[in-house]
């Protein structure tokens, strides 16, 4: 049985494949590292905001 | 059009706007209902519910309607006509932020709740803190469900969601990471990523439930190289399931985060 990879996030960094967010991710026997990069923190609160900023809108 | 239900006591009104207007006068609904009064209770229900005929959704039980007096005699059908008409599936679908009963499932309100007709679940439970418990929510037919949970922070036990044959595009942002729920099942499978990252009270068996719907892409001869396959749980939920659980995810083409 193959190990289990694994990617971990550096300090005070996101990882992302564009579409999920996490500092840890557990790789699928289908997905590869160079699907995900690190983007800052701030960054990602940003993007979390937007959405949540268009949800609204569409109640509103 | 106006039915008036008046039982033993005089109280408060409250409403369920039907396209008309049917109007339950009196705040002691359940005590005139224990006490005898059943035919008004029938009358209210019979009128409302078309004998069981009419398609009937839980949006039009808002302002006051709880688990004491929200009863219905017959089976509650989604209005599918109410959710695809553009703005008013979001007007109306807004009003169950409204609903104060906490528990919908069949054994505390009486009558089922069948979601089966209904295609578009687009902010059905958005904000509605007061729900805590659902029975099954049937998907089977559903063409949207954007947010479908989004806000509903109470919302502890979800008996099962019945997930529609192809959920790849609108079912991203469902809403299922809700802080308090506890229990989820589901039938079918996810067809693109989902994600329970703030629903860290989930049992294990929930977990479990989620990794059990993940469809199977490994052994899929399709293309799935365009699809977002990841999982999130959040580091709570995976820290509950042991490497040979995560395997049932990891196995399958499915990241975990």
């Amino acid at each position: 049985m193959d190990n289990i990879r694994i990617l971990t996030a550096s300090t005070g960094m996101i990882l992302t494949n564009g579409g999920s967010y996490g500092t840890t991710i557990y790789l699928s026997v289908l997905d590869k590292p160079e699907n995900w990069r690190e983007i800052p923190i701030e960054e990602y609160e940003e993007i979390l905001k937007a959405e949540e900023d268009r949800n609204i809108d569409v109640l509103s | 059009m106006i039915i008036d239900v008046k039982f033993k006591e005089n109280n408060q009104g409250f409403n369920a706007d039907f396209g008309e207007t049917y109007r339950v006068s009196d705040g002691g609904y359940e005590r005139g209902y224990a006490a005898g009064a059943k035919s008004e209770y029938d009358a209210f229900w019979d009128a409302a519910q078309n004998y069981g005929a009419k398609e009937l959704c839980l949006v039009k039980f808002w302002n006051g309607w709880n688990e004491d007096n929200f009863k219905p005699k017959y089976t509650i059908y989604a209005d599918t006509d109410t959710f695809s008409n553009g703005t008013e599936k979001t007007t109306n679908n807004n009003r169950n932020r409204s609903i104060k009963a906490t528990d919908l499932r069949e054994e505390a309100i009486g009558a089922k709740i069948d979601w089966s007709l209904c295609i578009n679940f687009n902010y059905i439970f958005r904000g509605a803190v007061n729900v805590t418990h659902l029975g099954i929510v049937d998907m089977t037919n559903a063409i949207y469900g954007w947010c479908l949970f989004a806000g509903a922070t109470n919302l502890e036990y979800v008996e099962k969601v019945i997930l529609p044959p192809t959920n790849d595009l609108e079912f991203k942002h469902m809403g299922f990471e809700q802080p308090m729920l506890t229990h989820i099942a589901f039938e079918n499978e996810f067809l693109s990523y989902v994600k329970f990252h703030s629903s860290g009270r989930l049992t294990h068996q929930s977990l479990i439930n989620i990794l059990n719907a993940l469809h199977d892409y490994a052994n899929d001869s399709a293309d799935s190289s365009g699809i977002n396959k990841t999982c999130t749980l959040g580091a709570t939920n995976l820290a509950k399931l042991t490497d040979d659980e995560k395997r049932i995810a990891l196995d399958k083409g499915w990241s975990l985060t």
